[in-house]
């Protein structure tokens, strides 16, 4: 600030709350004694009050209420795609595990299909277990998120009731 | 209930990020549907309103880049003006202004108009600024710029606002 106190380029910062707590203070006790920067003030926060009300818009409640229809709508969309997708890793995961169990408790299961594979048994189960690891990793690091995001949707909805609440 | 509360502030502010209601009235649309697939990224604890006028600004930037495509001149909100600066000359000694004899119904209008020709980072910033009343810590967030652009963006846009409302008469 130069010996006049603020210029109009600090009343202009100080209007739109950009000085520093030092130099607003400076600022407001330079106003309170300097009829010129005073006016000039007043100025800046009259435009500021018109920019206040420059943007009002007119929007029809009718409109809201259809975007709202449309985004709740979209909303069971997303949440049914992510359900699916839920469902269909849990499947996956599911029907190799029950394949891999069966071979190793069913009586002869393993054996006759170590035969007609000519692999010793031992092979078959190891594959077996590397195929399993393989699709648990999967889920695991594609999948997993999916689900979380299925499920959490009510949580992060419920974070956002709580934000507007408060 | 979300979009009831909020729609009015997104509609205003993408008023005049787009400089056109028709245009905004799509974009809010497009913006809650964006808004319901992309809920899950929101992170809990931070507070929705800036996230939604984040989701808001990139629906309308897709918007305008399309516009521009098509060969509708248009400025994106993100793109600094390309501008000489001149402190000096935008903001003279202080004194009595032309704005000062006007009424607040005709300072309001004027304002109005002179806003939609200002460079869209400054009508960007000075709607979220007195607009919304946003803190300038949240309007970085929205617009993903330092807090000193955001600083400057909104000094600049009050300076060149002033300006060309008192050049008006």
């Amino acid at each position: 600030m130069d010996d006049h106190g603020p210029t109009r380029w600090d009343l202009a910062a100080f209007t739109a709350g950009l000085l520093s707590p030092k130099q607003e203070a400076e600022a407001r006790e330079h106003i309170g004694r300097c009829a010129i920067c005073a006016r000039e003030h007043d100025s800046w926060l009259r435009l500021r009050g018109a920019l206040g009300l420059a943007g009002t818009t007119s929007l029809d409640p009718r409109r809201i209420a259809r975007i709202a229809a449309l985004a709740g709508m979209r909303l069971e969309e997303v949440r049914e795609e992510r359900r699916g997708r839920a469902l269909a890793a849990g499947l996956a995961v599911a029907v190799v595990t029950l394949t891999n169990g069966a071979l190793v408790l069913l009586p002869g299961s393993l054996s006759s299909l170590s035969e007609r594979l000519s692999l010793p048994p031992l092979s078959i189960v190891l594959v077996g277990l590397v195929g399993w690891w393989l699709v648990c990793g999967a889920f695991a690091l594609g999948l997993l998120p999916l689900l979380r995001s299925a499920v959490g949707n009510d949580v992060q909805k419920g974070s956002v009731r709580k934000w507007n609440a408060s | 209930m979300l979009v009831e509360w909020h729609s009015r502030r997104v509609h205003r502010y993408l008023a005049h990020l787009l400089g056109r209601l028709d245009l905004a009235d799509d974009v809010l649309q497009d913006t809650w549907l964006r808004v319901v697939e992309r809920l899950h990224t929101h992170r809990r604890g931070e507070p929705f309103l800036p996230w939604l006028f984040a989701v808001a600004r990139n629906c309308a930037i897709d918007v305008l880049r399309r516009r521009r495509r098509e060969g509708v001149q248009v400025g994106v909100p993100g793109e600094d003006p390309h501008e000489v600066w001149d402190r000096a000359e935008l903001i003279g000694a202080p004194g009595p202004s032309a704005l000062d004899v006007v009424s607040e119904l005709q300072l309001r209008e004027r304002v109005a108009a002179t806003l939609s020709g200002l460079p869209a980072a400054y009508r960007e910033a000075l709607a979220l600024r007195f607009g919304e009343e946003m803190p300038l810590e949240e309007m970085a967030r929205i617009t993903g710029a330092p807090l000193s652009t955001v600083k400057t963006r909104l000094y600049r846009g009050l300076a060149l606002l002033r300006h060309r409302l008192e050049k008006g008469g």
